[in-house]
């Protein structure tokens, strides 16, 4: 169909652009709306307002439990490991036997030094006497080696170090 | 974290309960020249280690609950074996050692170091044998090496055999007891006696304080023979007829021979006893301060 443009009234289009396009509608209507909504989707949101409630009370417990032992974190465990590591290069069974050695050294010490107490009152009495000086010269030598093998009770010849290969 | 609560303990009963199991069989084999060198380090436990004919080190036995590692490193030329130490666990009561066999090549250089375990030696002829222990007992059968070292603090050492060459034992408070030794011998201790039954002694040096003193020995035809003790006894045997040179002194103890000499008293207290036999070469000296010296014969 065609239309004949001379005979349509151009003050009605005019009238027409005039009308207002855009209208808010009442805010009555969206509270009516909103109790018309079915109850699934308030659940939904108090569901994501705990689980975001969840996540922050993990959060903070996670960090309370950090802050309380914070052995997660690596620089740390590594420094409590080297630790550990530094008092289990001592084995037990060493002190052990040094204080088995030790009461060998004592009387060993205890021996000598009788000795050593023995010859000086002797050459109190024989001043310049030869074997006494001869005995007490070496006499005071085996005391510096009993001091000496004494001083070395902690430093064992023995490797106690780690290592991995077998 | 209710879960983490149950672990814990869970993990560390497991570990507890593991602990006794820690002990394990060895059984280890490497092949071996036959004059390699050997070391074995270990702290403690009860080892033997005995020559026999075939070109490799067998290990076997049980590893102690406070071992935490066997390594075993080195070539057929050198093998060194360790047992490192578990770290300082406290447990309940003593921990079972290690108890192990080591067999190498006879004629091997061996090299044992322990803290406080004992060490049997059996077998061995190779060109030296050390052995050194803390606290540890150290015994040696039919070891004829060239050169025999063995070092304690409180052991005991005792050898039947020893180095053809040279005989170095040592030790602080403990006995030191050598039968068949030759060639050179050093023995030294403190509070510890001193027993050797050697043929073919070139050179016996014996040191005691407390201790005593008894050698029975054949020597060669230039020996020397020093022999000191400050309390102890000194007992020297030597083959009827042995012609010597002998120099003893004694500063408040007797002095009897059986090669002649006569004892002097000087003007002070002390005691001697000067005396060389015609052409004799073989010397012998012999010093105490309070213990008797006795040179005897047998036959």
């Amino acid at each position: 169909m065609k239309i004949d443009d001379s005979r349509l009234d151009p003050s009605l289009d005019r009238r027409l652009a005039a009308l207002t396009r855009e209208y808010a509608p009442d805010p009555a209507l969206w509270h009516g709306i909103e109790a018309r909504l079915p109850p699934r989707r308030r659940s939904r949101r108090l569901a994501i307002a705990a689980a975001v409630g969840g996540l922050a009370l993990i959060v903070a417990t996670l960090t309370a439990q950090l802050q309380r032992e914070p052995l997660l974190d690596p620089g740390r465990m590594t420094v409590d490991a080297e630790a550990q590591a530094l008092r289990a290069l001592e084995p037990e069974s060493i002190p052990a036997a040094w204080t088995e050695a030790a009461a060998g050294l004592e009387s060993a010490w205890h021996d000598n030094q009788a000795a050593i107490a023995e010859l000086e009152q002797a050459l109190e009495r024989s001043p310049g006497n030869r074997l006494l000086l001869d005995f007490l010269a070496q006499a005071r030598l085996r005391q510096a080696r009993l001091i000496g093998q004494a001083a070395t009770r902690n430093s064992v010849p023995i490797s106690t170090e780690r290592k991995i290969d077998t | 974290m209710k879960s983490n609560h149950f672990l814990k303990p869970l993990l560390t009963l497991m570990f507890i309960m593991a602990g006794p199991l820690a002990a394990e069989t060895v059984s280890e084999s490497r092949p071996t020249n036959t004059d390699a060198r050997i070391e074995l380090i270990a702290v403690t436990g009860d080892f033997e280690i005995i020559g026999h004919d075939g070109n490799s080190f067998e290990l076997s036995g049980e590893l102690g609950e406070d071992v935490r590692e066997l390594v075993i490193d080195g070539s057929p030329e050198h093998w060194k074996i360790e047992l490192k130490m578990v770290r300082n666990q406290r447990g309940w009561g003593r921990k079972k050692s290690s108890e192990l066999k080591l067999l190498v090549p006879r004629s091997a250089r061996l090299e044992a170091r322990t803290v406080s375990a004992d060490l049997e030696l059996i077998d061995l002829d190779g060109a030296s044998i050390e052995a050194s222990t803390v606290s540890g007992d150290i015994e040696l059968v039919r070891v004829r090496p060239f050169e025999l070292r063995i070092k304690t603090v409180s052991g005991d050492i005792e050898s039947d055999g020893g180095g053809s060459t040279m005989n170095r034992m040592e030790s602080v408070s403990g006995d030191l007891e050598l039968s068949g030794a030759r060639g050179r011998v050093q023995l030294q201790t403190v509070s510890g006696d001193i027993e050797i039954d050697g043929t073919e002694i070139d050179d016996l040096q014996a040191e005691t304080v407390s201790g005593d003193i008894e050698a029975r020995i054949r020597p060669t035809a230039e020996a020397w023979i020093k022999l000191s003790a400050h309390s102890g006894e000194v007992n020297l045997q030597l083959p009827a007829g042995t012609e010597l040179r002998i120099e003893a002194e004694t500063f408040s103890g007797d002095i009897r021979s059986a090669f002649g000499g006569d004892v002097e008293r000087g003007r002070g207290p002390g005691r001697k006893l000067r005396f060389e036999a015609d052409g004799a070469a073989i010397r012998v000296e012999a010093a105490t301060f309070s213990g008797n010296v006795v040179l005897s014969e047998f036959d």
